[in-house]
C-alpha cells in the first residue's frame, strides 16, 4: 500500500490570512478510493485543508500532489477534483438538469451525451424525474443530491464535501450519510468530507482526519479514533471520555493526592493524561471493588435516563465531574448520596501530549 | 414599593382624544397603508392622464383648450423634431451599452472580491457622486472634457497624442461621455443590487467546474442579475432622452434630446407639442418597464426570496 501513488499527498501546507495562521504546516495523504473525513471543531482548519486540495486557496508554504501529480500552481479547474459546497450553491436560475448538465457542457460534450450522463447521475443520486425542477423547489436534502450529482457527473478523481449535510434535520441527515457512504463505493471515487459531527463523521469515514487548531491532530480508522485516541485532544473531543491529569509515577498515575493504576507503565515525573470512556466506568452499589479495578470516591450530583442508557454525573472530592453511562440497570443512589465510581485498570488509555 | 396594579396588573396605553383619533381602533391610522397609494395617485397616474389629455387639446395663443386633435403629434412626428428624437433615443442606447460595459462588472468585483464587511461601504462610495447636483457634475466635465482639458492635457503629456482631441466636448460622444459620468453610478448600484443574493460561493463554483470568466458572466452572473441590470438601463435610458442638460452643456450646437425639444415647445408656448412629446417618453418608459417586468420581474429586485 505504501509505495503505490496516493490520491492526496500534501507535504508541509501551511495557510495563513495575515496574521490569522489557519492551517499549520501539515502533512497528509489520503489513500485511493478512500472516504477520508476532516472532523474538528469550528475554526480548527477544515475548511481551509479542503479548500486547498481543490485549489480555491493557494497554500503559503507547502506542497500538494494528486495521484502523483504536483498540482500545487493549478487552478481549481485544473484539478481532478471537484467541490461539493455546504449549501445555497446551485444556480438558482437553472433546472435541476441544467445544473448537473453545466461542467459538462462547458467540456463541449455532445448534446445527447450530456443528457445520458446527466440522467445516469440523477438516478445515481435517486432524482430520477426531477430534471425539470427548479432548485427553490427542491428540499435541502434534494438539493444537496444535485450539487452530488453536478460534481459527480465530472469523473473527477476526487470529490471535495464541505459539510453537505450541515443544513439538514437530524434524520435526513443519517439517511443521507448511509447514502454518500454507498454512493462513494459504487463510484469508486475518492472523497473527502468536511465536518463537526462526530456521528456523520463515524458514520462516513474510512479513515478520519481530527483537525483543531490549524493542525492535523490525529488520524486513524472511526474505531481506533474512538476506541484508541492516541492524543489527549481527541479523547476529549470523540466519544464521552472522563480525563484524568497529572504525574506519572511508573505504574500509576498521581493526580494531586490519590494515584491511579495505568494500564501499562510511563516514564516516572512525565506530565500525562488518562483517559476513561464513560462506558468503561460503573458506580459501585456498596459492593466491593472488583480485583484489577480502580475506584474513586465521590457524591452522585445528577442522573439522567436515555432509555437505553442512564447517565449519571459524580463530582469527585477533587471537584472533578465523572460521567458514567450504563446499559439498562441505573444506580440505585439518589442524588447528593455518596457513591464510588470505579474502571478496569486496562480500560484506561495513557496520553501522553 | 409595590403599587396597587389593576385588571391582572397590565397597564393600558394611556389614551388622549389625540392619540385616539390617530391610533386608536377607528382612528386615522388604519388608512396609514393608503398613504403611498394616495402619493401614486396625486404624483403620478393624475399628472400622466392630463398630460395625455393635453396633448389632444387644441392650441391657442398662449395656452390650450379643450379638444380633441393629434395635430400636436403631427407636429412631432412631420418635423425634425422626430429625427432628433430618435438620435436621442440612438446616443441614449450607446450610453447604456457603455454604462453596462464599464459598470455592470465594477459590481461583480465588488460582490466577488470585496470582503463582504466592506462591499456596502465600497458601493457607497460609487454612489456618493449622486449626492452632488447634477448640473454641477456635468458642468465639472468642462474643464476636463475641452480641447486644452484636463484629458487633452493628460495624454499629450503621456505622448499617446501630439494635438488634442476635439471629439471628448461639444459633439454627440460628448453628450454620451456626459451621460455615462453621469449615470454610471447607478448602474454599479444597481447591478450590486441584483448581486447581493447571489452567494458569493457561486464564482467558486463555477472555478470549481471549469467555467471561465466571460462563460460564468453571460450563463450564471448576468442571468441572476438580469433584473438590476434592467432597472438601471431603464433609468439610463430614460434621463439619457429626457435630461436637456446634458446635450446644453456637453453637446455641440443643435444637439438636442427629447428634454430640449419639450422645453422649446414651451418656450414657444405650444403646450400640446410639449404635452404630447412628454407622452410619448411615456409611452416609452411604461413599455420597457413591461417589457423588462414580463421578462424578469423586476419586483425580484428588491425581493431575495423570490430569486
Ligand atoms: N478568508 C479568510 N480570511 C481570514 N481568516 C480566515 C479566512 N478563512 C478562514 N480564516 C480563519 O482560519 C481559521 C480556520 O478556518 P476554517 O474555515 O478552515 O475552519 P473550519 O474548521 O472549517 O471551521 P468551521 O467548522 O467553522 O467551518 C479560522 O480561525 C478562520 O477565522
Ligand atoms: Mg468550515
Amino acid at each position: 500500500m505504501s509505495n503505490s501513488v496516493l490520491a492526496v499527498e500534501a507535504t508541509g501546507i501551511a495557510k495563513s490570512y495575515g496574521t490569522v495562521q489557519a492551517l499549520k504546516p501539515t502533512d497528509l495523504r489520503i489513500e485511493p478510493n478512500e472516504y477520508y473525513v476532516l472532523l474538528g471543531p469550528s475554526g480548527g482548519g477544515k475548511t481551509t485543508t479542503l479548500r486547498l486540495i481543490a485549489g480555491l486557496v493557494r497554500p503559503t508554504a507547502g506542497r500538494i500532489s494528486i495521484y502523483g501529480q504536483d498540482v500545487t500552481e493549478l487552478a481549481p479547474d485544473k484539478r481532478s477534483t471537484s467541490m461539493v459546497f455546504q449549501s445555497y450553491a446551485l444556480f438558482p436560475h437553472m433546472t435541476v438538469e441544467e445544473n448537473v448538465a453545466y461542467g459538462l457542457t462547458l467540456r463541449r460534450m455532445p448534446r445527447d451525451e450530456i443528457r445520458a450522463e446527466v440522467s445516469r447521475m440523477l438516478d445515481l443520486v435517486g432524482l430520477n424525474g426531477y430534471d425539470n425542477r427548479r432548485p427553490h423547489e427542491l428540499s435541502g436534502g434534494q438539493q444537496q443530491r444535485v450539487q452530488l450529482a453536478r460534481s459527480l457527473v465530472l469523473h473527477s478523481d476526487i470529490l471535495l464535501l464541505d459539510e453537505p449535510l450541515a443544513a439538514l434535520d437530524a434524520k435526513l441527515r443519517k439517511d443521507m450519510c448511509l447514502e454518500l457512504k454507498n454512493i462513494q463505493k459504487t463510484v469508486g471515487v475518492t472523497f473527502v468530507h468536511v465536518t463537526h459531527n462526530q456521528e456523520e463523521a463515524m458514520t462516513v469515514a474510512d479513515r478520519i482526519g481530527l483537525v483543531a487548531g490549524g493542525e492535523l491532530v490525529e488520524q486513524g480508522s472511526p474505531e481506533a479514533i474512538y476506541n484508541r485516541p492516541e492524543k489527549r485532544f481527541t479523547a476529549d473531543f470523540i466519544g464521552e471520555n472522563n480525563i484524568f491529569d497529572g504525574t506519572a509515577t511508573g505504574a500509576g498515575l498521581d493526580i494531586g493526592g490519590r494515584v491511579l493504576g495505568l494500564p501499562t507503565p510511563a516514564e516516572t515525573g512525565r506530565e500525562i493524561s488518562l483517559s476513561v470512556r464513560s462506558e468503561d466506568m460503573r458506580l459501585l452499589d456498596g459492593e466491593p471493588k472488583p480485583e484489577g479495578w480502580q475506584a474513586l470516591s465521590g457524591t452522585l450530583i445528577d442522573k439522567v435516563y436515555l432509555g437505553l442508557i442512564g447517565s449519571s454525573v459524580v463530582r469527585l472530592e477533587s471537584g472533578q465531574d465523572i460521567t458514567v453511562r450504563q446499559v439498562g440497570a441505573m444506580s440505585s443512589g439518589e442524588v447528593g448520596a455518596s457513591v464510588t465510581v470505579a474502571w478496569p485498570t486496562e480500560a484506561g488509555r495513557i496520553h501522553l501530549s | 414599593m409595590s403599587q396597587p396594579t389593576t385588571t391582572g396588573g397590565r397597564r393600558q396605553p394611556a389614551s388622549s382624544p389625540l392619540s385616539d383619533l390617530l391610533t386608536g381602533e377607528r382612528g386615522l391610522g388604519r388608512y396609514a397603508f393608503y398613504l403611498p397609494l394616495a402619493f401614486l395617485i396625486a404624483f403620478f397616474v393624475v399628472p400622466m392622464l392630463l398630460t395625455l389629455v393635453w396633448s389632444v387639446f387644441e392650441r391657442t395663443n398662449f395656452w390650450m383648450e379643450p379638444g380633441f386633435t393629434f395635430g400636436a403629434y403631427a407636429d412631432f412626428f412631420g418635423s425634425a423634431r422626430f429625427e432628433n428624437f430618435l438620435r436621442a433615443m440612438k446616443s441614449s442606447a450607446i450610453s447604456v451599452l457603455v454604462a453596462f460595459v464599464l459598470g455592470f462588472p465594477i459590481a461583480v468585483f465588488v460582490r466577488s472580491s470585496v470582503p463582504e464587511k466592506a462591499q456596502h461601504k465600497a458601493i457607497l462610495l460609487f454612489i456618493l457622486p449622486f449626492m452632488i447636483s447634477e448640473v454641477i457634475r456635468i458642468f465639472a466635465l468642462r474643464p476636463i472634457l475641452g480641447r486644452h482639458g484636463v484629458l487633452n492635457d493628460a495624454l499629450i503629456g503621456s505622448g499617446l497624442i501630439d494635438d488634442p482631441i476635439s471629439i471628448f466636448i461639444y459633439t454627440p460622444t460628448g453628450v454620451v461621455i456626459g451621460e455615462v459620468m453621469s449615470y454610471l453610478p447607478f448602474m454599479v448600484f444597481c447591478g450590486f443590487l441584483a448581486m447581493e443574493s447571489v452567494p458569493r460561493y457561486i464564482f467558486e463554483v463555477c472555478d470549481d467546474l471549469g467555467s471561465d470568466t466571460l462563460t460564468t458572466l453571460r450563463r450564471v452572473i448576468v442571468p441572476l442579475a438580469a433584473p438590476g441590470i434592467l432597472a438601471a438601463t431603464i433609468f439610463i435610458f430614460i434621463n439619457g432622452i429626457g435630461v436637456f442638460l446634458i446635450p446644453d452643456i456637453l453637446g455641440g450646437p443643435g444637439a438636442v434630446n427629447a428634454g430640449t425639444l419639450v422645453l422649446n415647445a414651451i418656450s414657444a408656448l405650444d403646450f400640446p407639442l410639449a404635452m404630447a412629446i412628454a407622452a410619448i417618453m411615456l409611452v416609452i418608459l411604461m413599455a420597457l418597464l413591461l417589457i423588462g417586468h414580463w421578462l424578469f420581474d423586476l419586483t425580484k429586485l428588491l425581493d431575495p426570496a423570490k430569486r
